[in-house]
């Protein structure tokens, strides 16, 4: 199940890509070449959606609530980043879309591909992962060579959002 | 293929194809108009329509019910949808207009008509003329030119013209037995190809929303129920004859519905529908059930826009239980209604009818009712496919979820429907973005909840689908998104359009119109279209996604492409190279070039080079000067061919009203260094190089086939003959910068201005020239915009062209050769050159020569600082010969006609330059006159001279003596004494004293032998012949210097050059007066000593020697012995008698005189006599018996004035003796001795 993974800046332009594929014995499966143009479009097709949600309440998450953490408004009274993660926000065909928005209106935005049949979500895998690259981000903010909105070239960071990639989607 | 369809209204089915068609001769724009002129007039009230004669379709029968018109001008496939025909038959065109305006025969036109459009049902014909015309025809009609007039009648004879016709039509449809699409069309129906399996539908539709997950889990139940009652009703309606009849009965219910809501009887309509549904729900006749249901939904909607107050089957609550739009009826809800209905329900959809469960329109929420009627028919729809035959056909089912969608988006405004809303409805437009209002509260659907109901699109597999329907799903899913401000989505959608138009093998003929979609696209992608400059300096501030970009705009181009629309290729080949070359790879770039670009400028579409930054840099340079050969062996040409400017009069007046600024020297100089891009000066006809750095981004080779300057430049600068035409042309390798050389040639002078070329033109890739500006960086590039303005961009050379100048050439140097020669030292020689004015049409208007030594070029600019004063007069003396004397010019012409010749004579003295010298340069500068006069060209031309001085006489030694006594007469030929003698007989009071000898030395060190004359005042010495490396003394006699007359210690040395500063000589005022003693004393001897010489071979070469190189300062005994102003005192002794014998006492008297007054100190002074034997010259001892003297010899003495002592000596023994008188002081810081200027023999006899 490959997955292609972007943080969009506040100007839709990508900070950071990446596209996860799954070790299937000597066989990397990743998208196909078709797929591999679509997707970002598709991505950037669902930010419409992402910026819609974000400004509700209480957002109809086609994530089926499991996160339960409500709207990404909410903020003020959660303590946790929980609402930072909007879970399943729009798909395409097969294709499933998930995202997590932090603070900062960085869009961190992933299609699930669908090389088998249904694409399951694991919420709490993803929400993880979701976190765990928040945090890298954040990090790499911290650097005070970075500007915000720039892309994203450390090869530190791509590794180790790679390392989680493997370590929470395609286990 | 037109994109521009009208969005699917949700009540379409309500309303009436009609095709117009032009008869006659009709301009595009004129039908077009007439078209949209009729378009105003779709909508006729049946009340205004003439009764006709049928029970089923008369407009009397329902007076306030409308005709809906949809006129379209294009699109007529017949075949098409002739399967859909059957089932819903509103998609068949009932009516043809055709648009007459020049009418012949107005009966054959309308039988051509019926010929043509055999299927249409109702042909009419509409003339618009001025002419009145006479007809009997009833589907004939006449409108004035104006066509409005009388449009309004004339729409409503057709529609009773089509009420007639379609109360024929369906007369033909009672009996038939009505088929579904896939029985009619078998395979070529496109069946509903779902990607997702019905069992997800429910969880997906179940997860939609929270109202609708209500609804559903609703839904599900009832489904259940419903499920469940029709078992029973199988059960009792056993037979299947039964079934098909009600079936049949069912499906032409449900047609008549449909031609009811065409022929506006919306009531009627309702009812069938109602009944067909009833019918059609028993017989599980999922996909007419389907259609039925839709028509009800229609019936709803059209009946509320009527503002007429109906009521709600009650078949269709039981079929889409659905929330009330007011809370009391919220004990009607459906929800109530599950634990009740298996009883219930069976008996309401069997039996009878009865309104008893019907709701009033009020009490619904008819947004909610609506949405979900629709999603019961999707269900149904999807039911349907199980079946072989009765399946609903992907357009349909795409349709009915296209205009639910945009009835969903018209809804959103407000949680009813008002009438705004419904007109929209009607009309099939969306809203605007703008009008939604995010305060609205509750609208009847959310936006998310629009989107996921238009996501369900993609559940299809629309790719299956004809080109035409997609395009029509994306157009109208792009209409949606749009009016939901969705415009990444919309984006989107036009995106998967066009892989779709390109993805196409099919011929499409794309109207014009789609270059507004691709605009629209690339502008949502956030692709700036404009190609200027500007914008691309605008964007580097951007952050986008250029992958994202760069994709669309290969889409556009490859739509653009497709439609062979060259003019908007053009503009996306060119966007995408000039924009996007970072990201394309070579063989994008390659691709690019071959298929769009390559025949695109074979085309002339694309008409200039998109690259502004082709040109980096231009440089001039000049080439080797290459003259005749004549000049360039012999002259270092390089530095003569440097001409520089010279202005007169450009003297910069001070304001004095300014402060004095410190800093302004500075600053002017910053101001200087700006101009540094002065390139370089040149002259007309000088043979120059222009270097043109290129520049090729691209990952192809590009070619540039001609280059030149442009018109400005022109007129001054022309390139020379060069290798670059058409057919050889410069490649410029991928990715690379290239450095063109080009010969040039300078046409017309500038002047004093400056031709400054920033752009050349150029040909590149076989494109017409256009003028390129010399841009050396991209980044700096925009401030420097900034800064100046739009006029310069990037920079600029300049450089500066002057006339043509004449040229000073040497023709020949008589005399010598080689410019080198040997001369001996103190000799004189004259070289004489011939110049030549080269240039045929110039003149020199100002000429002057002047000349540099290699002793002057030796010396320090400070050699001055640490001399003392009499070294530095000697140096400075020397270096004015140098400058006045030494080199002379002669007969220097001063102004030169074109080719003239003039003989310059350079006279080269000598004498007096040191033995150091070895050559001098003979500069000549030169120049011609500016066409403006204060304005000179000049130019200099150098000539070096080498001279190899030998060394003639030289003066090693020189001594001073004093002279004291007199000489034998036999001696008088020595030149010397014969001079003494002279002078003693001439001169009265001639004292031997008075004179001393100069010894000088003299050598000759040439190799032949030398003869000289010396002189000194009034001597003349004898002729001296020395042979070669001999030397020889020669004594000069010199009368000694009265100090009484030249008093050389107050006398300071001179100065040369007075405008010295600074000059301290750190000494003591007696050392200074010491100096100057000895220095005038030196100039003394100097000034007078004179020698002249020949050699003894050849007489013809002579010369003379300059003394002062060769005589040192003189030193202490030299200066007392010449200068008689040394002692403080005069000390005089006489003697009485000078010539005594034996015992005869003889007096010598002593006169002491201070020399000066201030020396007349009061010091004491010891006055001693002492004797000598003049034979040995000893001193006789004081006790020495030879000698008596009375008194004693030494004596104490003041002398302030004028002392006289006197001492009586008796000599003994007979003999010579001298006799010397000797002051010496006491004083030990300054001791002092001095005697008797002359000796005092006495002789004893």
């Amino acid at each position: 199940m490959p997955q292609y993974f972007v943080i969009i800046g506040s100007k839709d332009n990508p900070v950071y890509e990446a596209e996860f594929t799954t070790q299937q014995g000597q066989l990397q499966q990743g998208f196909p070449q078709n797929l591999k143009e679509l997707n970002p479009f598709i991505l950037h097709a669902s930010l419409d959606i992402i910026e819609d949600l974000q400004w509700k309440i209480n957002p109809n998450s086609q994530s089926g609530n499991v996160s339960g953490s409500g709207g990404f408004l909410r903020s003020r009274n959660v303590a946790n980043t929980d609402n930072c993660y909007l879970g399943k926000v729009d798909y395409f065909y097969g294709l499933v879309i998930t995202a997590y928005l932090t603070y900062s209106g960085m869009k961190l935005v992933m299609v699930h591909g669908n090389l088998t049949g249904d694409v399951q979500i694991d919420d709490n895998a993803v929400k993880a992962f979701y976190q765990e690259v928040h945090e890298l981000y954040i990090k790499t903010l911290m650097n005070p060579f970075y500007q915000i909105n720039d892309p994203i070239t450390s090869p530190a960071f791509d590794s180790r959002v790679r390392a989680l990639a493997r370590k929470y989607l395609n286990k | 293929m037109k994109l521009h369809v009208g969005c699917a209204s949700f009540v379409d089915p309500s309303k009436i194809r009609t095709l117009v068609v032009p008869v006659g001769k009709w301009r595009r724009e004129e039908f077009l108009g007439a078209v949209a002129k009729l378009q105003r007039f779709s909508e006729i009230r049946l009340l205004d329509i003439t009764p006709i004669e049928s029970s089923l379709f008369t407009p009397q029968g329902f007076p306030s019910g409308r005709l809906f018109f949809t006129f379209s001008s294009s699109g007529y496939n017949d075949s098409l949808n002739l399967f859909l025909y059957d089932f819903e038959p509103f998609r068949k065109i009932f009516v043809v207009i055709g648009l007459v305006n020049e009418h012949g025969d107005l009966e054959s036109d309308l039988a051509k008509l019926k010929e043509r459009y055999p299927t249409v049902i109702s042909h009419n014909l509409i003339v618009v003329s001025k002419d009145a015309i006479s007809t009997e025809n009833s589907n004939v009609f006449h409108c004035g030119p104006k066509l409005e007039d009388k449009l309004e009648t004339t729409l409503c004879d057709i529609g009773k013209n089509f009420l007639l016709a379609l109360n024929h039509y369906y007369s033909s449809y009672k009996h038939v037995t009505l088929r579904s699409p896939g029985a009619i069309g078998g395979n070529a129906v496109l069946k509903t190809s779902l990607t997702r399996q019905i069992a997800a539908l429910n969880a997906a539709t179940a997860t939609s929303a929270n109202a609708s997950k209500r609804l559903s889990s609703i839904e599900i139940a009832t489904n259940g129920i419903k499920r469940s009652a029709s078992l029973k009703l199988a059960k009792s309606l056993t037979t299947t004859e039964n079934r098909s009849q009600n079936r049949s009965r069912g499906r032409q219910l449900k047609i008549l519905g449909n031609f009811q809501l065409l022929a506006g009887r919306y009531t009627d309509a309702l009812a069938s529908f109602g009944e067909a549904i009833t019918l059609l729900h028993k017989v599980r006749d999922h996909l007419w059930l389907g259609s039925a249901l839709d028509g009800i939904a229609i019936c709803f909607l059209l009946l509320s826009y009527l503002q007429i107050s109906f009521q709600i089957p009650s078949i269709i609550n039981v079929l889409c239980p659905h929330q009330a739009s007011n809370a009391i009826s919220e004990t009607d809800s459906p929800r109530n209604s599950v634990s009740h209905t298996p009883m219930r329900s069976p008996r309401g959809s069997s039996s009878s009818l009865s309104s008893a469960a019907a709701i009033d329109v009020e009490s619904a929420n008819l947004p909610k009712l609506i949405k979900s009627i629709s999603e019961k028919i999707m269900y149904y729809y999807e039911l349907s496919l199980s079946h072989t035959s009765d399946y609903a056909p992907q357009m349909v089912y795409s349709e009915i979820l296209l205009k639910t969608l945009s009835f969903m988006v018209c809804c959103r405004s407000s949680a009813g429907l008002s009438s705004d809303d419904l007109r929209l409805i009607i009309d099939g437009t969306l809203p605007q973005p703008a009008k939604f209002d995010c305060s609205t509260l509750e609208p009847a659907f959310t936006s998310h909840e629009v989107y996921f109901f238009a996501n369900r699109l993609f559940d299809l597999q629309l790719k299956e689908m004809d080109v035409e329907s997609q395009c029509d799903i994306y157009m109208h899913l792009a209409k949606v998104y749009r009016s939901l401000g969705f415009e990444r989505k919309r984006a989107f959608v036009l995106r998967l359009l066009l892989v779709a138009i390109v993805s196409n093998t099919d011929d499409i003929l794309l109207t014009p119109d789609y270059r507004a979609h691709l605009e629209n696209m690339a502008q949502l992608y956030g692709i700036k279209s404009s190609l200027a400059l500007e914008a691309m300096v605008d964007e580097q501030g951007d952050i986008s996604w250029l992958n994202l970009q760069k994709r669309c705009l290969q889409l556009c181009l490859a739509v653009a492409s497709r439609a062979k629309d060259r003019k908007l290729s053009a503009h996306y080949s060119l966007l995408l190279i000039g924009r996007y070359t970072h990201l394309l790879t070579q063989s994008e770039q390659v691709n690019l070039l071959n298929n769009h670009i390559e025949p695109l400028i074979s085309d002339g579409c694309i008409d200039s080079y998109w690259d502004p930054y082709l040109l980096r840099d231009i440089k001039f340079a000049r080439l080797e000067y290459t003259g005749s050969a004549v000049d360039g062996a012999e002259f270092p040409v390089e530095m003569q061919m440097a001409p520089f400017e010279k202005q007169d009069g450009e003297v910069t007046e001070l304001d004095t009203h300014q402060v004095f600024n410190p800093f302004k020297a500075v600053q002017a100089a910053s101001k200087t260094s700006d101009s540094n891009s002065v390139q370089g000066t040149f002259l007309v006809g000088d043979r120059a190089m222009v270097s043109c750095m290129v520049q090729n981004p691209f990952k192809f080779e590009i070619s540039i086939k001609e280059l030149n300057f442009d018109a400005e430049a022109g007129k001054h600068v022309e390139l020379d003959q060069n290798d670059i035409t058409l057919k050889t042309p410069i490649f410029v390798s991928p990715e690379s910068t290239r450095l063109v050389n080009l010969p040039v040639n300078f046409k017309a002078p500038t002047g004093s201005e400056l031709l400054s070329i920033s752009s050349l033109k150029m040909s590149v890739m076989g494109l017409p020239p256009r003028a390129f500006t010399m841009v050396p960086s991209e980044t700096g590039f925009s401030d420097h915009q900034k800064l100046d303005g739009d006029q310069t961009l990037g920079n600029r050379v300049k450089i500066k062209i002057l006339p043509q100048q004449p040229e000073l050439q040497v023709l020949r140097t008589e005399n010598i050769t080689d410019n080198s020669w040997m001369m001996l030292h103190g000799t004189k020689q004259i070289v004489s050159v011939v110049f030549r004015n080269k240039s045929l049409s110039c003149s020199i208007d100002y000429l002057q020569f002047s000349h540099l030594t290699n002793i002057e070029k030796s010396f320090k600019t400070d050699y001055w600082k640490k001399l003392p004063y009499d070294d530095l007069y000697g140096v400075e003396k020397q270096l004015e010969w140098l400058k006045n004397s030494c080199i002379k010019i002669l007969e220097a012409p001063t102004k030169m006609a074109p080719n003239e010749v003039a003989k310059v004579k350079i006279e080269i003295d000598a004498t007096s330059v040191p033995l150091q010298f070895d050559g001098f340069d003979v500069i000549v500068n030169y120049g011609m006159h500016a066409s403006k006069k204060s304005y000179m060209y000049m130019k200099t031309l150098c000539l070096p001279y080498e001279v190899s001085l030998k060394r003639s006489i030289e003066v090693p030694g020189i001594e001073i003596v004093p002279l004291n006594e007199l000489f034998a007469p036999e001696m008088e030929t020595v030149d010397w004494v014969e001079f003494v003698m002279n002078k003693r007989r001439s001169e009265q009071n001639f004292r031997v004293g008075d004179y001393v000898l100069l010894l000088l030395d003299i050598r000759n060190s040439w190799i032949d032998g030398v003869s000289l004359d010396l002189s000194f005042q009034d001597f003349r010495s004898h002729q001296h012949l020395i042979e070669a490396e001999h030397t020889t003394r020669v004594v000069v006699p010199i009368k000694k210097i009265e100090h009484q007359h030249v008093p050389f210690r107050a006398r300071p040395i001179p100065r040369v050059f007075n405008n010295r500063q600074y000059i301290q000589s750190g000494l003591s005022e007696d050392q200074e007066r010491e100096m100057r003693e000895k220095f005038w004393c030196r100039e003394h001897i100097l000034s007078h000593l004179q020698c002249r010489w020949h050699l003894a071979k050849d007489s013809s070469i002579t010369g003379e020697v300059d003394f002062r190189q060769f005589l040192d300062k003189l030193d202490d005994l030299m200066v007392k012995n010449l200068y008689l102003d040394r002692s403080p005192y005069l000390v005089d002794l006489a003697l009485d008698k000078t010539n005594i014998t034996r015992n005869q006492s003889v007096h010598a008297r002593v006169t002491i005189t201070p020399a000066a007054a201030r020396h007349a100190t009061s010091e004491p002074l010891l006055l001693s006599f002492m004797i000598f034997d003049h034979h040995t010259s000893k001193v006789l001892p004081s006790s020495s018996r030879r000698i008596l003297y009375n008194g004693t010899l030494t004596r104490h003495i003041v002398a302030v004035k004028e002392t006289k002592l006197a001492l009586e000596l008796i000599p003994i023994e007979p003999g010579t003796y001298e006799i010397c008188a000797l002051i010496t002081n006491s004083n030990e810081d300054r001791p002092m001795s001095l005697s008797n200027q002359e000796p005092v023999t006495l002789l004893v006899t």
